[in-house]
């Protein structure tokens, strides 16, 4: 009887060693975080004379004019969007009867998707303020060139007044996962 | 020893929940640059003639000048300047074109009058093709403007007093209206 009772200790006893044999998990866990860069970030769209013979505005010398820039987004659900700024000319400000110093425009950044498997662009018009509607990018590393289309004078049928203009074509990547 | 296990997983969780997050937003830029030279244009002579034709210059029963000569006024059609302005204008007075010699006492071979050119700018821009200064010749136009220019004739006189006009099958004169932009 005294026995017995011994060899049950035992028994009780080498349960939890069994317990601590098991495997210990180590878990190896990284990230990517989502960005957009471009690696060409300036250019200037050069349109010298803007005028026709007449003062008003000739719309072939601005539409259809290019540039382009370079970028890249890593984010499947990246965006792009255009903000465009009129032509407008430098100096003090003239008010004059069927003269005009603002050309506006629309600007399109365009560019191909990798993710998508198709172009995707973005547009603004001068006409209002503030940008354009976002595009669906997702991964993209291109050039993304920048078109200028529906050039007109800042008042229907208005001259444009002499001077120096400037405009600027912002094109803004957002990055997301 | 289980435990520690778990808070080395946790410790190594942290780093991982702050990368997995967005970057900036970039922009690319491209200015647009273009220009607009000063340009003036003088539009279109109205009618389509650019003659005043004042037609028979005297008074057949006395031989002076007519006192009531005067010619429809011409329009410059669709002047417009993109900068501001000057306007200037200058006349040449009528002369008999076929006479030759010397003019006889008593008599001219040349017609003097003022020119006007109003609409460009508030005073209108004159001459006088008697008169040795021309103070209102030229005006300045601040703005750029599009509008049309009147230009008259006005105070017709013989030249050198009041003389009898040696006849002539031609008298002629000019004006010129120069419109200039000012940089």
């Amino acid at each position: 009887m005294k026995t017995l009772i011994a060899l049950a200790a035992v028994a009780a006893v080498s349960a939890p060693v069994a317990a601590f044999a098991a495997d210990g998990n180590v878990a190896i866990n990284g990230s990517v975080a989502a960005v957009c860069k471009f690696s060409l970030d300036n250019a200037t769209i050069s349109l010298g004379e803007m005028a026709d013979g007449d003062g008003f505005l000739n719309a072939a010398v601005v539409n259809n004019k290019t540039a382009t820039l370079t970028g890249w987004c890593n984010g499947v659900s990246s965006t792009m969007a255009v903000t465009a700024t009129e032509l407008t000319r430098s100096g003090a400000a003239v008010n004059a009867a069927g003269f005009t110093s603002r050309v506006d425009y629309t600007a399109t950044a365009a560019t191909q998707s990798a993710s998508l498997g198709a172009a995707a662009s973005a547009n603004d018009t001068t006409v209002t303020a503030g940008a354009g509607a976002a595009a669906n990018l997702g991964l993209f590393a291109d050039n993304v060139t920048v078109t200028l289309t529906n050039a007109a004078p800042g008042a229907a049928g208005a001259r444009l007044v002499a001077g120096s203009y400037t405009g600027n074509v912002k094109v803004t990547l957002t990055p997301a996962l | 020893m289980k435990s520690v296990v778990i808070a080395s997983i946790l410790t190594l969780a942290t780093p991982v929940l702050a990368m997995a997050q967005t970057a900036g937003q970039p922009t690319g830029q491209v200015t647009v640059v273009g220009s607009v030279p000063a340009l003036c244009s003088s539009g279109a002579i109205s009618g389509g003639t650019s003659v005043f034709d004042l037609g028979v210059l005297i008074d057949t029963s006395t031989g002076y000048l007519l006192p009531s000569l005067s010619a429809p006024s011409k329009t410059l059609s669709g002047a417009f300047c993109n900068a501001q302005s000057t306007i200037t204008i200058s006349a040449a007075p009528m002369t008999a074109q076929n006479q030759s010699g010397p003019v006889p006492n008593g008599f001219t071979n040349g017609v003097d009058f003022v020119a006007t050119a109003s609409g460009w700018t508030t005073a209108a821009a004159s001459t006088s093709t008697s008169a040795s200064t021309q103070p209102n010749a030229v005006q300045q136009q601040p703005s750029p403007r599009a509008a049309d220019i009147v230009v008259s004739l006005s105070t017709f006189t013989a030249r050198g007093g009041n003389l009898r006009l040696v006849s002539d099958e031609e008298y002629r004169g000019s004006v010129i209206v120069t419109l200039a932009a000012v940089n």
